[in-house]
């Protein structure tokens, strides 16, 4: 395929550059032209981190061939302002509003209410919300999105800006300050990882297992070096040091070794010049498989003759809480309610998919990546390359969501193991869909509650069993169930307390840290229950909490007695009087 | 390598130029959000050549003609251009409805009404409004040209009639007359960034008087393998007069004769009964849009 020379018109600039065929404007734009403003979050045109305008009028620009563009005027963030003297009014008002989080999905956001108000002085709430409703963001909510563009909407048609939050005159209490980075995310100039690059840099790529469970027979990686372009093709036993992580236990292989215990494992990675040949030697490498029996469910991986996921057997961890005695508990109850609850893996979903650039400085390592745990990331990339810590440096970029899932290992390792033993400096960016298999979950949980209860809606037992689906590996896990068990009462004090939770490996996507860490999944189990307690004693939601709720004084589940700093009873009164004064309803 | 040659078509006749020249390696593409897409994931037959359709001038725009006899549209139109077109809200509006429906903003500016119909999904958020309206299609080929009725471009899921070295490059339908009107339902998961669990397009024609149905037709998607055509629900309130009774017995023939299957969007039982809520929602807005107490 012939290279092709096109005129792209980007920001009033035509620019000559050669592409090939099947360039897409994104990376025309990205590598080409060097304004990285516009991301790559999904590659399929749904997240709208890669939104440009194309004739004033939004597109995704990851699914936009180059050549089509040429004719046509590009406008990427970068051209509608870059600089403190220079902002777009929406530039501004997301850096005043609030509106920049993460950055990552900023620029696309900026450009799809640019359109908006190109042709639309004085849009109303539905109006913006569906102008945005192709631009995916993680973190805000969207509510200061919407603030930010209705105020960028007002200084464009020449309103006095809104009233000025009320702030003190002196003093720093009490005031509002601007986000430290927002100015580089509302430009496009804030610099992520995938935005970086280094002189004679490679590419690298990572084969994983398409199989549950299954134990490797062979690796031929012969073929995958044919190409004087393929650099490096890496197994399990090119790793100079340990080929063991873990934060909490050491049970993860960084490339697999004789077995794979999940669809998407690592089992060997690609150096190569450009990334067609990175996906060009993952191609050629041929690994023989056997497969093994899996298992996917809790309940089916703690029994005896289930599958064993680890040598060591399916339960993982076991955290037991004992206060008072549960069976005194249960007696003295007048009411006693069961119930079994499950919840669903959830996976982060951050927009900016894991991302690492590694080069050796000067005898030192250094990762360049998004991250959540850079320290972490050093000691376990160290003792990866059998290096003392001193010289392993992990810089973290601008981070494009993360919400627990960046807090674990992703690129890194791999980019630097390549770099390492190649001496160059090597990107590893993560597809979605690597993202997505890969990324350690919220855990999927299966609940059995029992509360009793006296007649006046006090609780005098809980009895609660957690199964977590830890999947393949620990990874959080354990602490996530500490806290998940510790947590699952919730808010309210009980004199007996039996809590048993298990987290047990299957052959299912790892489950890992994630926002809430194991709270959230208690959290509707124990306010369901509250409630029909509630019901049962004739009492209100807010009454039957009030009587059980934590206050200064109280044991916990885990006999704390807490002195000072218990916020539960104080917010249920004042969010209870602010909800009944808004509801207009008499309190019941 | 995604595909081998990328070619912005200037002309219809061009495309069949290319056409002949790459010789069963050529694939026409308009907007490219699910091509591209395609492409991008299974990788590709070697060489494989695009020919971008999407700014053919002659393929693009809305018309009215002088004797208001036809809506015309070019099948490079986007689905934006649809969506905020006064002809089309005017006088073919579940098309306009239903084009505003479809993915997100980024989405709309790039697809076209032709590749929704085209791409031969049983829901399309243009197919099934255009359907409703009782359009037709205008298949162009090296040795001439012909207007089918919409409905008959689908054959199985993602497989048209259309050959590939022919073209649809125009629909054209009815206006809407003083006492008639159309309308869409769409049940989906959310607002954006999704195909519709169930999608019904009802287009209806009163009498003069407005009391009873003259012309009734009824799309529905995705409850079969095709686009699905509703006409013992339509021939039952035709020359009926309007009523809620009515309207109730031809949702229920609508549901009766749905064959919806179970997918992430949603299970079979499910859209079956919505099919009734549905239907009998769409043809509702309609009469009371032209004024009819019911």
């Amino acid at each position: 395929m012939s290279p092709r020379k096109i005129r792209l018109n980007v920001n009033g600039i035509v620019n000559e550059i050669t592409v090939s065929e099947d360039t897409l404007l994104l990376d025309a734009l990205r590598e080409h032209l060097g304004l990285t403003g516009a991301k790559r979050g999904c590659g399929k045109g749904e997240c709208g981190a890669c939104t440009v305008l194309i004739d004033d009028s939004p597109v995704m620009s990851c699914i936009y061939p180059a050549i089509k563009a040429e004719g046509r005027s590009v406008v990427t963030i970068e051209g509608i302002g870059d600089d403190e003297k220079v902002l777009h009014p929406l530039q501004r008002q997301f850096v005043e509003k609030g509106a920049v989080q993460c950055g990552f999905c900023t620029p696309g956001l900026i450009l799809s209410s640019k359109a908006l108000l190109d042709r639309n002085a004085r849009p109303n709430e539905l109006e913006i919300r569906t102008a945005i409703s192709g631009n995916l963001c993680r973190c805000t909510g969207y509510t200061k999105v919407v603030e930010a563009i209705g105020a960028a909407a007002g200084e464009l048609r020449g309103e006095a800006a809104s009233s000025k939050r009320r702030e003190p005159a002196s003093g720093a209490i009490g005031r509002s300050l601007t986000r430290i980075d927002s100015l580089g995310k509302v430009t496009g100039k804030a610099v992520f990882t995938d935005d970086m690059t280094l002189p004679r840099m490679l590419f690298a790529g990572v084969l994983r297992s398409p199989h549950p469970s299954a134990r490797i027979v062979s690796i031929d990686r012969a073929a995958a070096l044919s190409h004087p372009g393929i650099r490096a093709v890496l197994t399990a036993e090119d790793i100079p040091g340990s080929n063991r992580f873990g934060i909490i236990v050491k049970d993860q292989p960084y490339l697999a070794v004789d077995r794979v215990r999940f669809v998407g494992e690592a089992i060997a990675v690609v150096a190569a010049e450009t990334k067609e040949l990175v996906q060009e030697g993952l191609d050629k490498i041929r690994v023989s498989y056997e497969a093994l029996p899996a298992v996917f469910d809790p309940w089916e991986a703690m029994k005896a003759d289930a599958p064993k996921v680890h040598e060591g057997g399916n339960i993982q961890h076991h955290r037991k809480i004992r206060k008072g005695n549960i069976e005194e508990g249960l007696a003295r109850a007048d009411i006693v309610i069961e119930k079994t609850f499950s919840s669903q893996t959830v996976e982060h979903a951050y927009i900016e998919p894991e991302a690492a650039l590694a080069h050796m400085d000067q005898g030192q390592m250094v990762v360049y990546c998004c991250s959540q745990a850079p320290h972490y990331y050093r000691n376990e990339i160290a003792a990866m390359l059998a290096f003392p810590i001193s010289k392993v440096r992990i810089i973290r970029l601008a981070t494009g969501g993360g919400f627990g899932g960046k807090i674990e290992l992703s690129a890194q390792p791999y980019a630097a193991l390549c770099s390492y033993i190649t001496g160059k400096p090597v990107k590893y960016v993560f597809t979605r869909e690597e993202s997505v298999f890969t990324s350690t979950k919220r855990h999927a949980f299966d609940m059995h509650y029992k509360f009793g209860a006296t007649n006046d809606g006090r609780l005098t037992a809980a009895h609660v069993t957690i199964v977590s689906n830890g999947g393949a590996y620990a990874s959080y896990g354990p602490a996530v169930l500490t806290r998940s068990a510790t947590m699952a009462i919730g808010p309210y004090e009980c004199p007996n307390v039996h809590v048993d939770a298990y987290e047990v490996y299957t052959n299912y996507p790892i489950g890992g840290a994630m926002r809430g860490f194991g709270a959230p999944q208690m959290s509707p189990c124990h306010e369901a229950i509250i409630d029909e307690i509630g019901r049962r004693c004739g009492l209100s939601p807010i009454e039957v909490r009030r009587r059980n709720m934590l206050r200064p004084g109280s044991s916990t589940t885990t006999d704390q007695i807490l002195e000072h700093g218990v916020g539960a009873l104080e917010t249920l009164e004042r969010t209870s009087e602010r909800a009944w004064r808004s509801s207009g309803k008499e309190e019941i | 390598m995604r595909w081998e040659t990328y070619r912005v078509t200037k002309s219809i006749a061009e495309v069949f130029e290319c056409t002949d020249h790459f010789q069963g390696k050529a694939k026409v593409i308009a907007g490219g959000t699910d091509l591209v897409v395609q492409l991008l994931e299974r990788g590709q037959t070697a060489g494989l050549a695009l020919l971008d359709i999407s700014a053919i001038p002659e393929m693009r725009g809305i018309e009215i003609g002088d004797d208001r006899k036809w809506i015309t549209v070019g099948a490079a139109t986007t689905m934006t251009e649809l969506a905020q077109s006064e002809i089309i809200a005017r006088y073919g509006r579940a098309l306009g409805m239903g084009a505003s429906c479809m993915g997100s903003p980024q989405i709309r500016n790039m697809a076209t009404i032709g590749g929704n119909v085209m791409s031969a999904q049983p829901a399309g958020d243009g197919s099934i409004p255009l359907i409703a309206l009782g359009a037709e299609a205008r298949v162009v080929s090296p040795k001439g040209e012909k207007w089918l009725a919409v409905e008959k471009l689908f054959v199985d899921v993602g497989k048209s009639s259309v050959p590939s070295e022919q073209i649809v490059t125009h629909f054209r339908f009815k206006p809407h007359a003083e006492t008639a009107t159309s309308s869409i339902q769409r049940l989906a998961k959310r607002r954006a960034f999704t195909l519709p669990t169930l999608l019904v397009a009802a287009a209806v024609r009163l009498d003069e008087e407005k009391r009873s149905f003259e012309d009734v037709r009824i799309a529905i998607g995705p409850v079969a393998r095709t686009p699905w055509l509703a006409r013992e629900a339509a021939d039952g309130l035709r020359g009926s007069p309007v009523s809620h009774e009515a309207i109730q017995k031809a949702s229920v023939e609508a549901r009766l004769g749905a064959s919806p299957r179970d997918s992430i969007r949603g299970g079979a039982d499910y859209r079956k009964a919505m099919v009734e809520v549905l239907v009998r929602r769409a043809v509702t807005e309609c009469v009371e849009r032209l004024g009819v107490k019911l």
